[in-house]
């Protein structure tokens, strides 16, 4: 069991879900985050003051897989959310302990399929 | 004469009016009290066109996304900026062969500035114009270039028109004018402007939007995918000002205090009603269907409000709202043309329809008061819409090959907001 956490520029957003779609990965958790990576921000104006805004909005994608579905995951995000451009993001893969579904008491990997 | 005595001339105008029994000391003063009514009949029309340009700004902000809220409220109120300085100086003389350009105590007269307040009451129907376009061109247009369009269609391509139809061009509106002529005498009618300011406004969109090309996540792929909305409570209070302010459009384009028509009043209201109910029942409940079909019965109603009866008026706001909700579904569906707010079927063509249905509606057969053409009106209608695409496409082909009129695509990715203003619609959310 793993757990990949994308971060993607916020346009890119329907092309990821269409393409996890299409590898049959359905189930998935979507937040609004801000950060910062090589883009360092940008500066904003206010009545003639400037200031500087570091942290841009991403999305973050939260994705709970059984081993078998990992790189078909990756592939499908890297399809959607790649450009080219700084500010692509990063996938982050890391080992699930334990996952329990809540409805049916489910353990392991039939929680998460 | 000096403003107190101008002043205490109201008041007892005022007075007189309420109390039958109090006489005037002569026919001068009943003229002056009548001409210090019509200017203020007139100023009262423009407060309330002028209210409706905040309906444009919020109907605008709540369309587009988050990202291009100050984008669509800077626009229309750096538009109508322009749009005063232009008519002033170069429109308003077009249409009607008045010029400002003379000594202060000449542009007062002896009618208290009858001509100024005038210009400001049809200015509010000029600056119409980039306010339309603005919703068609949103969220992706360059933003010197559409200003400078707005102050060549304000200050040229509207006054000329509009001296064709209300001005000093005897062409298409005027008795006697050409139009006329060839119609047995009866001239083309727009009583408050379906044809010259929303027809206008929208056929002109059409061009810029096609010139600009769509948002490019509006159709990737070739597949047509809805970019969600901001704010439907900021689009519905822009719904709301503008039919509230119609009725200053449409009363107020009486011109004078003595022509005011209630007639006038409860057909843009059962044209708007008409609108609404419409499109509630064809599209399904949807919210920004209904709101903006509130509009399409008023701009339809705008051309023939003095001569037909409620119920042709229910009739034309009814087919309008049709006609808007079918339509767009088709331009944005079938025809890929990213009208962000739908400005072409809205303003353009239930415009044109406005033109049209004054020839039916108004005739004495449905109810009407009679003495309108429905050949004078389709002529009419039909010229306003070449007319418009002649313009529309001449200044914004040129703009795009000269300056450029649309965004790069990184700025229209990050927002027109941070991209022009450098600033979002909720500053403190910046982190």
């Amino acid at each position: 069991m793993k757990k990949i956490e994308a971060i993607i520029q916020p346009e890119r957003l329907e092309a990821v879900k269409k393409e996890l779609f299409a590898a049959s990965i359905h189930k998935m958790t979507v937040s609004r985050v801000k950060g910062c990576g090589q883009q360092m921000g940008y500066t904003e104006w206010y009545r003639g003051a400037i200031y500087k805004v570091n942290l841009l909005p991403k999305i973050k994608i939260d994705i709970a897989v059984n081993e078998d579905f990992v790189e078909a995951a990756v592939e499908a995000i890297i399809k959607g959310a790649r450009t080219g451009q700084i500010g692509d993001g990063k996938i982050i893969i890391t080992d699930i302990k334990e996952c329990i579904r809540i409805r049916t008491g489910q353990r392991g990997n039939d929680a998460i399929g | 004469m000096t403003w107190k005595k101008l002043a205490m001339m109201c008041l007892m105008g005022a007075g007189a009016l309420l109390s039958p029994s109090v006489s005037f000391a002569s026919d001068g003063d009943m003229t002056s009290l009548l001409a210090c009514s019509n200017v203020l009949f007139l100023l009262l029309g423009a407060m309330f066109v002028f209210s409706m340009h905040a309906g444009f700004a919020f109907l605008e902000v709540g369309s587009v996304r988050k990202k291009n809220q100050v984008n669509a409220l800077v626009k229309i109120i750096t538009d109508w900026g322009i749009s005063t300085i232009v008519y002033f100086l170069i429109g308003f003389p077009i249409a009607y062969g008045v010029s400002f350009l003379k000594p202060a105590a000449d542009l007062l007269g002896t009618n208290m500035g009858f001509d100024l307040i005038h210009f400001f009451f049809l200015l509010t129907f000029a600056a119409c114009i980039p306010a339309i376009i603005s919703g068609g061109i949103a969220e992706r247009a360059k933003f010197w270039p559409q200003s400078l369009a707005g102050g060549i269609l304000v200050g040229f391509a509207y006054p000329f028109f509009e001296s064709l139809v209300w001005g000093q061009r005897p062409f298409l509106g005027q008795e006697g004018g050409w139009l006329a002529n060839l119609t047995g005498g009866i001239a083309f009618h727009d009583y408050a402007g379906s044809v010259v300011v929303h027809s206008i406004g929208g056929w002109l969109a059409l061009p810029a939007i096609i010139c600009l090309g769509a948002r490019f996540k509006r159709y990737p792929d070739g597949q047509s995918q809805v970019i969600r909305v901001s704010n439907i409570p900021f689009l519905a209070l822009g719904s709301w000002l503008l039919c509230i302010g119609w009725f200053g459009f449409n009363v107020m384009s009486a011109g004078s205090i003595e022509a005011i028509s209630g007639l006038v009043a409860v057909n843009s209201l059962m044209a708007m009603v008409g609108g609404i109910v419409t499109a509630l029942v064809i599209s399904k409940n949807d919210v920004t269907f209904i709101h903006n079909s509130a509009l399409a019965g008023l701009i339809a109603v705008c051309a023939g409000s003095d001569v037909m009866h409620p119920l042709g008026a229910l009739a034309t706001g009814a087919i309008a709202a049709a006609i808007f909700v079918m339509l767009f579904q088709i331009e944005t569906e079938k025809m890929r043309i990213d009208d962000v707010l739908g400005v072409w079927p809205l303003h353009g063509v239930a415009g044109t329809w406005g033109g049209v249905a004054c020839g039916i509606f108004g005739q004495k057969i449905f109810g009407g008061i009679g003495g309108v053409s429905l050949v004078a009106q389709c002529v009419g209608s039909l010229a306003a819409v070449v007319f418009a695409l002649v313009c529309g496409s001449i200044v914004y082909s040129i703009l795009k090959t000269t300056v450029g009129i649309r965004l790069s695509k990184h700025e229209e990715v990050i927002g027109s907001d941070l991209a022009i203003h450098h600033i979002e619609a909720y500053p403190e959310e910046a982190l």
